[in-house]
């Protein structure tokens, strides 16, 4: 039984049919995929929220660190494989922190020997995390909806309104 | 309180309700709403976390 709270709005702004290009935008750019497809103030708010946090973790010299991924090697660590690929969430600016930390370029790839490097690290997590979870309700609210034969959501599909 | 002290107790006060904030404005579209709904976890957050380190405080 639909939870009215949850119900689908009686009216709201049309929408742009979304598909799966915008959850790759949306990645690549936090909330971009949002304002796409009509939802300018959730993507504008997503993209905030995502680049601020990214942007305190680099302030304390936090960044995308490139983890050995072979099991036998001495550094392997699970831990720092799960934080990549949460950090790597972030998008187009993790992948420039993990190309400036490949060339060692401090002020965008971190540095590893600072004390705050790793509570820099753990906001880019923060921030990888939170833009996955824009990904996944653009996916849920807008693109499952419309393959599935639902058609074009309007006014944000389950959101709960008051 | 040191200096690392007082980052990471702003960092936890900052990141929890950054998350609460999110999932606030994943779950709802009208800002009101929002606010209150990120108010209302990030106290929840908070309160929880004040309870376990005061347990921690005590049992330590």
């Amino acid at each position: 039984m639909a939870n009215p709270d949850r119900s689908e709005p009686a009216h709201g702004p049309e929408l742009a049919p979304a598909n799966w290009g915008h959850a790759l935008i949306n990645w690549l750019v936090p909330g971009l995929g949002f304002v796409a497809i009509g939802h300018v103030a959730r993507g504008v708010t997503v993209f905030l929220i995502v680049m601020v946090t990214f942007g305190l973790g680099l302030v304390l010299h936090g960044g995308v660190a490139w983890p050995s991924w072979t099991p036998a090697a001495e550094d392997f660590n699970l831990i720092n494989n799960f934080t990549f690929i949460i950090q790597t969430g972030a998008g187009l600016p993790a992948l420039a922190s993990l190309g400036a930390n490949l060339v060692h370029w401090e002020p965008l790839g971190g540095t590893p020997q600072h004390p705050y490097f790793d509570l820099g690290a753990y906001y880019i997590v923060v921030a990888g995390a939170i833009n996955y979870f824009a990904v996944c309700n653009l996916y849920d609210r807008h693109i499952r909806p419309r393959a599935a034969g639902g058609g074009a959501e309007r006014g944000g599909g389950q959101e709960k309104h008051a | 309180m040191t200096e690392m002290g007082v980052i990471h107790l702003l960092s936890a006060l900052y990141l929890s309700g950054v998350i609460c904030l999110a999932v606030s404005v994943n779950e709802n579209h009208e800002p009101r709403r929002i606010a209150r709904e990120t108010l209302r976890r990030w106290a929840k957050f908070l309160g929880v976390a004040l309870v376990i380190g005061a347990v921690v405080l005590i049992a330590g």
